[in-house]
């Protein structure tokens, strides 16, 4: 009888005991059709079969490994340009509520920053609403003689407006707009500020302008538009902004406010 | 007494020693129908050809979950880089200009729809106050811009035009005096990749600042290039009352984003 995979010549013993010498030989170790010969010749497909697998999957690793190494390359560059991307315009804090923004830690990663939002002052009460200069100052510094200012405002209450134009000196702050006292009717005036190459720590003293427009009450019956600016006598980079409604006796606080800092790169 | 062999557990004999074994054991040992060499070998030649043939098939397999996993990754990319395309035309550093001389940007890609330009600055104007000029493609005639300037101090407020420049104002910048006081300004060129029949425009608002008297002051200026040509290039300088070219000073930074895919 033969065997079930190589079928190789086996013997029931007690039935096949019989046979002779060289008919085991035969079977066994004959030149064909011998149980060596038919494991000769398995062993032979096997070794061809692990070799064919064997190259089949180092062929089939070449292309896989070109295209892992194509996609890789491929992320690596979506990578750097995502990044580029991500950088190139954000926002760097948020303000809101009430209260004086004070932007801190501020990276030293890009180039310019834009300030903007919205708020109305808790100062003041009213009605009727009056008109307050906003203020920023840089790296906590409110030294009065440390900062110069150009304040260009034209603002009054209906039919009436007064337009001025003048500088300052003393207040320990860059004037960058205006806003209005609470009262029956704030509105919040948007405002926009823009400070140019903020994170340097050499070249001129550091710059700022904003401008605002707007009003209070319905009908904006007191409203206004401010263009404002100066420099801080630094050149160090500004690693801190705080903004605030600008009166001689203190600082002021906003309220319902929402500001963002943005950085360009 | 035999042996068995490592693997297989074949049946060995020892020829010095295992002379005594009959034939018909032998013959029972080596080719046996149950339990013999032969069934041995038989059944892990069985084993290890089924075992190729699954890896085989597990790895033809392997390799089609390999290949639908690259195919779907390659195509995530494809989409990643396109979505990245699209957000640098959204907004991009073009360019940056730091140090001394005139900017000039040449070669601007046409990926954007505007331009934004942001700087601090003075110029090597002698005296307080200096204005800032742009012109495009290399277009230095006067005749082909008229602009239009407001700037208030504290002494005065002007306005003005002229098309004798060679350039549009963009903003005002310190000059030579009051060394670290400078000047900034934010200014918009838009749909300069446009080749609609439109001049080109631009406008900036800004800043000087200077110590003496009225010189500090806030100021708007713009104006038209009178040609619809996409814009390739810009050279930004400073300009005085005639149109000469000023370089600007060591300190000034400004930088060109490009935006609006």
């Amino acid at each position: 009888m033969t065997t079930t995979n190589l079928n190789l010549n086996t013997y029931n013993h007690g039935v096949d005991d019989d046979e002779s010498f060289q008919k085991y030989r035969t079977d066994l170790d004959g030149t064909t059709d011998s149980n060596m010969t038919l494991i000769d010749d398995w062993a032979g497909l096997f070794a061809l079969s692990v070799l064919t697998l064997a190259t089949n999957t180092s062929v089939s690793m070449t292309p896989i490994n070109a295209l892992l190494g194509s996609i890789s390359g491929s992320i690596v560059n979506s990578r750097s340009a995502s990044s580029i991307i991500s950088g190139c315009f954000v926002r760097l804090d948020t303000f809101s509520g009430s209260g004086q923004p004070d932007f801190s830690g501020i990276s030293s990663s890009y180039t310019h920053l834009l300030l903007m939002g919205r708020g109305y002052l808790t100062y003041g009460g009213g009605p009727p609403a009056f008109v307050t200069n906003l203020g920023i100052d840089f790296n906590g510094d409110s030294g009065s003689s440390n900062y110069f200012s150009i304040i260009w405002k034209n603002s009054g209450s209906s039919g009436s407006y007064t337009e001025t134009c003048a500088t300052d000196s003393s207040s320990g702050a860059i004037f960058v707009g205006q806003t209005y006292t609470n009262s029956s009717f704030p509105i919040n005036l948007p405002i926009f500020v823009l400070i140019p190459n903020y994170s340097s720590s050499s070249g001129f003293y550091k710059i700022a302008m904003g401008f605002s427009v707007g009003g209070s009450g319905e009908g904006l019956l007191e409203a206004g538009a401010a263009l404002q600016g100066g420099t801080w006598l630094s050149t160090n980079a500004i690693n801190r902004i705080r903004l605030f409604g600008y009166t001689a006796s203190a600082k002021q606080d906003f309220n319902e406010s929402e500001f963002s800092l943005y950085g360009f790169i | 007494m035999t042996t068995s062999s490592s693997n297989l557990k074949l049946t060995l004999y020892n020829n010095s020693s295992d002379q005594s074994g009959s034939f018909l054991t032998w013959t029972r040992n080596m080719s046996g129908s149950s339990n013999s060499n032969m069934t041995k070998i038989d059944e892990w030649a069985g084993g290890a050809s089924g075992s190729v043939t699954n890896l085989s098939s597990s790895f033809s397999g392997s390799l089609t979950a390999v290949n639908n996993l690259i195919t779907s990754l390659s195509g995530s990319i494809t989409t990643i880089n396109s979505n990245i395309t699209t957000l640098q035309s959204r907004m991009t550093k073009l360019y940056e200009f730091s140090g001394a001389g005139k900017l000039d940007f040449n070669n601007i890609p046409q990926t954007h729809t505007h331009l934004l330009i942001f700087g601090v600055a003075k110029c090597n104007i002698s005296g307080t106050v200096g204005d800032v000029g742009i012109d495009f493609n290399g277009d230095a005639n006067s005749a082909n811009y008229s602009s239009l300037q407001w700037y208030k101090n504290t002494l005065a407020e002007y306005i003005t035009s002229s098309t004798s420049k060679g350039g549009i104002w963009l903003g005002s910048v310190g000059g030579t005096s009051a060394s670290n006081y400078p000047g900034m300004f934010l200014a918009l060129i838009p749909n300069y990749s446009s080749t609609a029949s439109i001049y080109k425009v631009g406008m900036g608002i800004g800043l000087a600042m200077q110590t003496a008297l009225g010189a500090s002051n806030l100021n708007i200026q713009g104006g038209a290039w009178l040609n619809t040509d996409a814009i390739t290039r810009i050279r930004i300088f400073g300009l005085s009352g005639t149109s000469y070219r000023y370089s600007f000073l060591t300190g000034t930074k400004i930088t060109v984003y490009g935006f609006g895919g």
